[in-house]
């Protein structure tokens, strides 16, 4: 029986031992060690996987692009919410659509990872001699994350405006800045990493496909255009342009396929990879393809396959139309799927809509055995043809003559070229090239002032609406559930 | 010399008769001379005679089953035993020791093992709906599925399961026990009760003693056993085809007519080109295709008994439990059970108990039960077209044009096989020594308990439609094995001088709890034999593989004093101090004291007529929750992985930054109740109020500007309520018993406040807003349908979202006349207000009839299987929602036309809709059952002592009002998609003691 008591005792004394013990299967921030440099690329790793994830939610595309006088969402029972945001929907915006609270949480999911990825090269920088090649690529990985996190400031500033920095995952206060603050915020952040960034194209990265100085040069570029600083935008595109390391991918169509993966013209783009099979392990973006995606179906070698996407999204027959009257060819069949028409690989088009082609992948550039839209596929965020139609505008709006830039555009698109372009070509351009991409259109008919005008067209309006388009509608409401989370996003921005 | 003398003048002879409540003789009771061995038992008319007693001398009166008497002698008695209609005098375990019922200071209810044996549930949880007060029961249609139980409303955001102590182990549930294994279960429901279990007792505690051999009992053996069969209790009514045709068409002729048109060429019907009508042939009842009746059955043999020294029990048993989905879906379990206890010298007992259970549980599809609603039944199940194509025959909706949100429910149903097999053995080893005889004993006990769970589930290649459909098969195998120990030990001195009676308890327990699990996935594993799915057998290319763990520990230290003077005034103190891996404040301390005031012991109170005991009560305790997630409250490092260039992926980590310290939950709690006897123990019962306050409740709420969730100690949770015992039982002559009676709950539960004056917070589907229950609705409440043109002209919300006649009309909130996020409130929740039991019966002689009715009141559930066709235009309506619709002013207030029910201001996802939140009330036929007992059957020489042959209805009849299968969801925010219908079962029992 004492030998009970001596046990007792025993397991008394030991007792704060036996509580303390490790959490299972985790490795506990605390325990990162700091010291192996060779380590220093996984905390950015973990931004490329955010901005994948969260950027590239199927929801915030719909939303994003269905904003224009071209595209609208496509769906009235599934999602048909997403219509009020379009111009079927008579802009009505209500803010307690969950998509539309998701747009506003993932582009902060981001900029979140993208703070802790800073705090964590900071540390392993402590451990760095300054001089070093080491310190160097410490410095070239703090400009990708911090092109990251301005990617998702981008959209915010271009979708709900307004909105608030978060400068620091600790924060708690979360007054919005205005959307000017947010702008200039993000280019001095661009700025003081863009000299730090390697001088290369993405392709050319030692990570490969990983942003470079170009690609933070090229987002400060659109930063600059949303403020009418076309000065920068002149400065930043030049720089791209004379490296002379980009050019346009020859094949307009496979340029959003397989083919055009990582290509030249690439200079910012989410990597997807299912290595090269049809099942097991896909390093994807979920559902991104099959919102964009059409209905597909076709024979191959005998056997019926169908290629089944949503039918989110599509584009207006008035774009068809316009398209159509200027003649455009390559473009116009790369970016539209016709509805009871063919694919060039002879699939049937489903539906009688019109559908986005930019995110069609054909079925013989698929894996072998799959069928789901766009599988492997990488996504375009910015291409050099943007540049160059930033840089002819910019050269235009500052007196000069933007032809050159503009041309290679056309030239590539089988469009014979212009001479003297004027901003309304270059507009029209973009409308063509960057069509269904990110809500440029949008942007473009903001900063253009063209909004009121283009959105309540009498077309539009006679087909479909219920309300108009006004200047007070031109950004998102700040979520309902944000806003009942957060009072401070209800004061006035500063 | 005068001494003796004086001694002997005083002895006297007293005769007398021992009688009980209705005059009858009592044969056989005990009759003892107080602090001597002279005494006697009762002959055949209660009779006894006793020689020698002294003048002054006090005689006990005992007899099993009746409250013992202890009376002056004198020479000719007349001793009326009252029957123990309370059991005052059993015995009840309450957590590392027991406890007489009349010491009691907490309400604690007893069921006896006998009371749960004939009911055919394979959870003994189940049994007890509608049984006790304060414990709310929600039965699963799903085979082998335990009901959610909750005691005393719910107060936490993580975890509201009581904890389940069986043998002095802990559980989350008790799904592995038969109902013939237990003994008697005894529920705490006060915090008082329960605090002695410290952290683990915030969900109140069940405690469970599985069935054993007395001491001197000669072999009791019985066999118990059961057949049934089950239906289902309710369907819903959904359209009929043309009904469904009726509805679209209404909407649009232009883009529904050639679906129907299909329809009628390849199934039948015709079209009435006057009316634009068709009626169809093809009527497919969706959910009668999904339903069969099905078995159920339960044998168990069970043999205790013991001798001076040893005591033994023995038993094993069997259940099989065949779903109503008519598909593979079932339920089989084996209990094998011993235990054995020897007691070599006056100071030394040592014993020990064990279970095996081996069960296999073929998990339904439930996802067929949504797409039942869904699909119209204009086309058939099978489809003798497509029969050569592929080998099943399934019919596709894709077909008719149907859109790819449907699939044929059916084969949904049958391409599917998910099971479990697992293995759990159960044993617990102790000694326990009496350092002084009947006052001073240490007992050690380890209990250990290992599950070993295997999980298969194998997807088929199969095709029906082009998106329903497979194309490579798949299995998922997994192995999770759970190694839980608790090392308790306890010293425990009582003693009793005068009328006092003191007892405490110390002790120490350790615990851990640990599991592991390793799983795979491969893809193209070949069909047919069971003995293929293994992942071996599949494709070597896209196999994945992971596992996980975790692990848990525990150290906790406790006490408890109890002190009873006269049988009058009673008083309990206990103190656990419990330390735990999981938190970051590692300690937490957890007292109670519980007073109790008998009455009727009382001088003044004797005597009184009709009053046959009373007892006051009132306890307050501290209880604590550690049911949060093991890795909660730490930063971590997760694995990212990103690419870069072809087929290369590289793996880096996002360090996340959301931490929280968390401490434990814990619930304060005040109870105050009475039990009560009156008119000659007819009436007897008890009423508890309490006051149950969860404070520091974990709440994982989506962080600010994300969609993570983080969990703090965030909130604060009251349940208040009134639990209340009321039975009636009159003992009529001999042969004659009849009761009824009666318990109902009442439950204000409510979210009492948040952390930094938040007035609410979000989880997935319900909001916690400060002053509403818990899981509460939220969205858009609708006080009317818009009725003509004009009424939608003159709304400045209708002109702003287009609406027309039909539509719902909003209530605007704050009467901005825009209809927005603001505009939104509570419409209801799950959780109950009332629950109530009813039962009542009568004995006479052999042949005995029990009735229960159970019901709740005051609760709401969300139908997200009307909410869900925001998802789909062509989904299928209700009958309801055809009959009662809105199709022309005045028609309805209420329902919405079909065109609106195909509009997004109605039905879309994020509006909820009050048009969805539907009362939960139901009240239910719970059992009714029909016995007979033959008492002392021949069986050549041998007589049997006891066959009871009866008939049961189990949930023969429910009545309630909403859409939907069941007003039971497991859900605990109350969603109803994808439930398993509810059960009725008819049986046949049998119960033999050899």
């Amino acid at each position: 029986m004492k030998k009970i008591f001596y046990i007792l005792a025993i397991a008394i004394l030991s007792s704060c031992s036996f509580l303390e013990i490790d959490t299972e299967n985790k490795i506990a921030t605390s325990e990162v060690d700091y010291t192996k440099i060779s380590e220093m690329y996984q905390p950015v790793i973990g931004a490329y996987q955010q901005l994948r994830v969260s950027g590239m939610h199927w929801a915030n595309n719909m939303l994003w692009t269905c904003r224009d006088d071209d595209m609208t969402s496509g769906r009235t029972d599934d999602q048909g919410d997403a219509l009020l945001f379009s111009y079927r929907g008579g802009y009505q915006r209500p803010n307690s659509y969950w998509a539309l609270n998701n747009a506003w949480v993932t582009p902060y999911e981001i900029i979140r990872t993208c703070n802790s990825s800073l705090l964590a090269l900071d540390r392993y920088a402590e451990n760095i001699e300054k001089s070093s090649a080491d310190y160097e690529n410490y410095l070239s990985y703090r400009g990708e994350v911090v092109t990251i996190s301005s990617w998702a400031y981008y959209m915010m500033a271009t979708s709900f405006g307004d909105c608030v920095i978060l400068s620091d995952n600790s924060q708690t206060r979360f007054v919005r800045s205005t959307r000017e603050h947010v702008i200039d915020y993000c280019l001095a952040q661009l700025d003081s990493v863009i000299p730090q960034m390697k001088r290369m194209r993405p392709n050319e990265m030692v990570h490969k496909g990983a942003f470079s100085a170009f690609t933070a040069e090229a987002l400060a570029a659109r930063f600059a255009l949303l403020k009418g600083d076309y000065a920068k935008v002149e400065t930043y595109t030049d720089d791209i342009i004379n490296n002379g390391a980009f050019s346009l991918f020859a094949d307009y169509y496979n340029l959003f396929k397989i083919p055009g993966k990582l290509s030249d013209e690439s200079l910012m783009e989410v990597q997807c990879t299912d290595f090269g099979l049809a099942t097991g392990d896909y390093i994807g973006i979920d559902q991104w393809f099959n919102c964009m995606g059409a209905s597909l179906t076709g024979t191959v070698d005998g056997t019926q396959v169908s290629i089944g996407g949503w039918n989110f999204m599509q584009y207006n027959q008035a774009f068809l139309s316009w398209a159509q009257a200027r003649g455009e060819t390559i473009r116009l069949e790369t970016s539209c799927l016709i509805g009871g028409q063919k694919t060039r690989e002879n699939f049937d088009i489903g539906g009688s809509a019109i559908y986005n082609g930019k995110a069609y992948l054909p079925y013989s550039q698929m894996t072998t055995g799959s069928t789901e839209w766009g599988r492997n596929n990488n996504v375009r965020l910015i291409r050099y043809a943007e540049v160059l139609l930033m840089n002819a505008e910019a050269k235009v709006r500052l007196g000069k003559n933007g032809d050159a830039s503009f041309n290679e555009v056309r030239t590539r698109a089988a469009m014979p070229t212009l001479t003297g372009v004027t901003i309304e070509q270059i507009l029209d351009e973009r409308r063509m090239e960057l069509c269904s991409e990110w809500g440029l259109r949008y942007t473009d008919l903001l900063r253009t002032n063209k909004a009121v005008e283009v959105l309540n067209q009498a077309q539009l309006v006679r087909d479909f609406a219920n309300g108009e388009w006004s200047e007070a509608k031109a950004y998102w409401p700040v979520p309902g559930t944000q806003l009942m989370n957060l009072p401070d996003l209800a004061q006035d921005p500063e | 010399m005068l001494l003796p003398a004086l001694f002997l003048s005083a002895q006297q002879t007293i005769r007398g008769v021992v009688v009980d409540d209705a005059g009858e003789p009592i044969i056989g009771a005990s009759v003892l001379v107080v602090g001597s061995t002279n005494g006697t038992i009762t002959d055949f008319d209660g009779n006894f005679e006793l020689t020698g007693v002294a003048d002054n001398a006090n005689i006990a009166v005992s007899y099993l089953g009746y409250i013992s008497q202890t009376l002056k002698a004198s020479a000719s008695m007349r001793i009326t035993l009252k029957e123990d209609v309370q059991k005052l005098e059993d015995v009840v375990v309450v957590g590392y020791g027991a406890a007489k019922i009349k010491d009691l200071t907490s309400p604690i209810e007893l069921v006896k093992g006998d009371e749960l044996i004939a009911t055919p549930t394979s959870n003994p949880m189940a049994a007890l709906q509608g049984k006790v007060s304060g414990v709310n029961v929600v039965n699963s249609g799903v085979p082998g599925a335990g009901p959610t139980v909750q005691i005393r409303g719910i107060g936490s955001f993580s975890n509201n399961t009581p904890l389940y102590v069986v043998d002095g182990m802990f559980y989350d549930n008790i799904n592995f026990l038969n109902n013939g294994d237990i003994e008697e279960l005894s529920v705490m429901k006060d915090a008082s009760a329960a605090a002695i279990y410290g952290v683990r007792a915030a969900n109140g505690v069940v405690i469970i003693t599985t069935k054993r051999g007395k001491q001197n009992q000669r072999p009791d053996i019985t066999y118990d056993g059961y057949v049934g069969v089950q239906t289902v209790s309710n369907l819903i009514d959904m359209c009929n085809s043309s009904q469904y045709a009726e509805m679209l068409l209404e909407v649009s002729q232009r883009s529904y007519t050639r679906m129907f048109r299909n329809a009628m060429n390849a199934y039948g019907g015709e079209y009435n080109s006057e009316t634009g009508m068709f009626t169809l042939a093809q009527n497919t009842n969706w959910y009668k295709e999904l339903l069969r009746p099905a078995i159920i059955t339960n044998h168990s043999l069970n043999i205790n008994g013991g001798g001076e020294k040893a005591t033994y029990g023995v038993g094993i048993s069997y259940i099989y439990q065949n779903g109503i989905m008519n598909t593979e879906n079932s339920y089989n379990r084996m209990n094998i059970r011993g235990n054995v206890e020897y007691k070599p010298f006056k100071w030394f007992t040592v014993g020990m108990n064990s279970i095996l259970v081996r069960s296999e549980q073929q998990f339904p599809n439930n996802a067929a039960w949504q797409q039942a609603y869904n699909m119209p039944g204009i086309f058939p199940v099978y489809d003798p077209a497509t029969a050569d194509l592929y080998s099943d025959g399934f019919a596709s909706p894709q077909t008719l044009g149907l859109t790819s949100n449907f699939y044929n429910p059916v084969a949904t149903a049958k391409y599917y096989d998910a099971r479990n097999r697992n293995t759990q053995m159960m044993a617990n080893i102790y000694a326990q020594f009496n350092i002084i005889p009947d006052k001073l004993n240490l007992r050690t006990s380890y209990n250990y308990d290992y599950t070993s769970m295997q999980a298969i589930t194998y997807i088929p290649e199969y095709y029906v439609s082009n998106v329903q459909k497979n194309e490579t098969s798949n299995l998922t195998r997994s192995t999770t094995s759970f190694n839980n120990w608790i090392w308790d030990n306890t010293l425990t001195y009582s003693d009793s001088w005068g009328a006092h009676s003191f007892k405490a308890m110390i002790g120490l327990s350790l615990r851990e709890e640990r599991n592991y699990n390793l799983w795979s996935v491969a893809q193209d594993v070949p069909a047919g034999k069971e003995s293929y799915k293994y992942i071996n057998l599949g494709s070597t290319e896209g196999r994945v593989t992971g596992d996980g763990g975790d692990r848990f520990r525990a150290l906790s230290y406790f006490g408890r004093i109890n002190y009873s003077y006269d049988d009058r005034y009673m008083v309990m103190f206990t103190l656990r101090r419990d330390g735990s891996s999981k938190y970051n404040e590692k300690w937490g301390t957890f007292p109670s004291v519980g007073l109790a005031w008998t009455l009727t012991n009382e001088e003044w109170l004797k005597g009184i007529e009709n009053v046959d005991y009373l007892k006051l009560r009132a306890s307050w305790g501290l209880l604590g929750n550690d049911k949060i997630g093991a890795s909660y409250g730490t930063t971590s490092s997760n694995v990212a992985r990103a690419v870069f260039g072809d087929n290369t992926a590289l793996s880096g980590y996002i360090n996340s930054s959301n931490f929280s310290w968390l401490s434990w939950e814990k619930v304060n709690e005040t109870n105050v109740g009475v039990n009560y006897a009156f008119l000659k123990n007819r009436l007897t019962g008890d009423i508890d109020w309490y006051y149950r306050l969860t404070q520091n409740a974990v709440i994982s709420p989506t962080l600010p500007m994300q969609n993570e969730t983080v969990a703090g100690n965030w909130g604060e949770i009251l349940n208040m309520g009134i639990d209340v015992n009321l039975n009636w039982e009159h003992k009529v002559g001999k042969d004659w018993t009849y009761f009824i009676g009666g318990n109902v709950s009442w439950l204000h539960n409510r979210v009492k406040s948040l952390r930094d004056n938040l007035q609410m917070v979000r989880g997935g589907k319900t909001v916690q807003k400060v002053g509403e229950k818990m899981n509460s609705y939220y969205g858009f409440k609708v006080v009317g349908i818009y009725q003509t043109e004009e009424e939608c002209a003159a709304d400045p919300i209708a002109v702003a979202n287009g609406l027309q006649p039909g539509d719902f009309r909003y209530e605007d909130v704050n009467g901005d006349n825009v209809i927005d996020e603001s505009d939104k409130q509570i419409l209801g929740s799950y959780v109950p207000d009332v629950t109530y039991g009813i039962n009542m019966g009568f004995k006479y002689k052999g042949l005995d009839l029990t009735i229960v009715f159970t019901g709740q009141a005051g609760g709401e559930m969300w139908n997200r299987k009307r909410a869900l066709r925001y998802a789909s235009n062509t989904y299928n309506f209700d009958l309801d929602q055809y009959l009662l619709r809105w199709h022309g002013e005045g028609t309805s207030n209420t329902n919405p036309s079909s065109a609106a029910l195909m509009r997004s201001w109605n039905i879309g996802d994020s509006q909820n809709a009050s048009y969805f939140v539907e009362k939960a009330d139901y009240f239910r036929i719970q059992n009714i059952t029909l016995g007979y007992t033959f008492t002392n059957v021949g069986a050549g020489a041998y007589k049997m002592p006891s066959i009871r042959l009866s008939l049961s209805a189990e949930k023969p009849l429910t009545v309630f009002s909403a859409h939907s299968m069941t007003p039971e969801i497991s859900d605990p925010e109350g969603w109803d998609t994808e439930v398993y219908p509810l059960t009725s079962t008819w049986s046949f029992a049998v119960q033999m003691k050899f």
